[in-house]
């Protein structure tokens, strides 16, 4: 699959900036419950399959924006960082997050390194998510292949995922109008809510 | 002063901004224009002139608008293998896209025919081999919005925007751009882009609204099936006929091809979620 999102990756790389400073910023540590699954050999050499994989938790939500041009970093609390650096531990949650409401999971970026066997010996990959309210807002990997051939493999797959396409939410965003499908009649709406209904009875 | 108007048309909403030129008259002339368009060229409509050739093969002398509609729908025709087919009604009714909307396929979709098996044209003069029913769903209602800027213009007004549903044109004599968002497929709440157009049309095309069951509005006219490969498509373009009509031809045939025939930028969103856009497309995906 061809892949050409440039200047995405671009503000990526702006906003990678600018998190790691407010990870810094963080006083406090916070380490969350983490699962570390432990991928093959066969997962690192197949982007695409673990595309689907990171697209189940990377398509939500995701508050962050990465425009330059319209940059409302000000909403954001300082620790509530958004970023792709593994290494770094998880930002505390800001103290209005945690008293507005209960969440299942702390908010905040964990970070786990899964370990395998690959032909060429034992090998990890450090993987990082950033979770909001829930909702998964970024996932990174961090190539730590030892030899050439898994290295290789491994930037394959952190590539090859990085590049998915995420919704942000409307509101999060300054825009003057949104492009889509087009909406449907009232007809059409009323037609597929009866289908729908027939469907579960 | 009421600066837009919003109006239902076409199937879906329009909304029209003409800034302080809004006048009563120039609103009447737009929804006057629009409904002769649709007298003519919806298949919805039980009494319109395309309803009429669905029942009865002959000659047409077709309205002076036609030729332009059917030049473009020819082109992409070719550049796509017939892809984009401008007699997908029977098949779009078969799956259960039909005027009461009942969305029950029926067990056997019609394909379309061929272009030059059914249909002579030289404008006026249309002849019909056998009835076929029209459907221009792919690029009628870009065509409309091209119409309606055009009474705009003729009217001395230069900066304004047009959005029938999504399918916007926008013009602004200082040059200010125009930021659209690009709608989520899977989650309308939120826009997997950003785009910037200025004096250009934006027109984007997705399954998620108009779907039911196996199907979306866009039919493959040689499986019968909706394609999945896609998930939303966007073009940016210099007219909005052209770029409505271009997305759905991406749906089909790879943008490379498209581009040795025609002038445009776009934005891909395939079903795994990765993204493509074009060099020159002005804007972009967010990415993970």
């Amino acid at each position: 699959m061809v892949v050409c999102v440039v200047a995405a990756g671009i503000g990526g790389y702006a906003v990678y900036e600018n998190s790691t400073k407010k990870a810094v910023m963080a006083q406090q540590e916070q380490l969350g419950e983490v699962s570390t699954s432990t991928p093959t050999a066969q997962n690192t050499t197949d982007p695409n399959q673990s595309s689907n994989q990171t697209t189940i938790l990377g398509v939500r939500n995701n508050n962050d924006d990465e425009d330059d041009s319209n940059d409302d970093d000000d909403d954001v609390p300082a620790n509530s960082a958004k970023h792709n650096t593994p290494q770094t531990t998880a930002p505390a949650p800001s103290p209005a997050d945690t008293a507005k409401k209960t969440t299942k999971y702390k908010d905040g970026t964990y970070t786990a390194t899964g370990s395998y066997d690959s032909p060429g010996g034992p090998d990890r990959l450090g993987v990082s998510i950033t979770i909001k309210n829930d909702v998964v807002t970024s996932t990174s990997a961090t190539n730590m292949a030892g030899d050439r051939t898994s290295s290789r493999y491994q930037k394959m797959f952190i590539s090859g995922y990085q590049a998915l396409v995420i919704g942000k939410n409307i509101d999060s965003i300054n825009l003057d109008i949104v492009s889509g499908s087009s909406l449907t009649p009232q007809g059409f709406n009323d037609a597929l809510s009866k289908i729908k209904v027939q469907a579960k009875a | 002063m009421k600066e837009y108007f919003e109006f239902k048309a076409t199937g879906t909403s329009w909304t029209i901004n003409l800034g302080e030129n809004y006048s009563n008259e120039i609103r009447n002339t737009i929804i006057n224009r629009i409904e002769t368009f649709e007298q003519n060229y919806s298949r919805f409509r039980s009494d319109s002139l395309v309803s009429k050739m669905a029942h009865t093969a002959g000659t047409y002398t077709m309205p002076e608008d036609a030729k332009n509609l059917f030049a473009l729908y020819r082109r992409l025709y070719d550049i796509t293998d017939g892809m984009v087919n401008p007699f997908m009604g029977k098949t779009l009714s078969d799956a259960g896209y039909d005027p009461t909307y009942s969305l029950q396929p029926k067990e056997n979709i019609t394909k379309p025919p061929q272009w030059d098996a059914v249909m002579k044209y030289e404008h006026p003069t249309l002849t019909l081999e056998k009835p076929v029913t029209f459907d221009f769903g792919a690029a009628g209602k870009g065509y409309l919005v091209d119409i309606v800027a055009k009474i705009i213009e003729d009217s001395g007004i230069q900066s304004y925007m047009i959005n029938a549903g999504g399918d916007i044109m926008y013009r602004n004599e200082k040059n200010k751009s125009l930021r659209v968002g690009l709608e989520n497929p899977e989650n309308q709440q939120q826009v997997v882009g950003v785009a910037e157009i200025i004096n250009q049309s934006i027109c984007g095309s997705a399954g998620n609204r108009r779907a039911w069951g196996e199907f979306t509005h866009i039919i493959d006219p040689k499986t019968g099936k909706s394609p999945k490969n896609i998930l939303a498509v966007w073009v940016v373009a210099e007219n909005t006929a052209l770029a409505d009509g271009l997305t759905t031809a991406l749906f089909f045939t790879n943008p490379e091809k498209i581009q040795t025939a025609f002038k445009f930028e776009y934005a891909i969103v395939y079903a795994d979620h990765s993204g493509k856009i074009s060099p020159n497309f002005p804007g972009t995906f967010f990415s993970n």
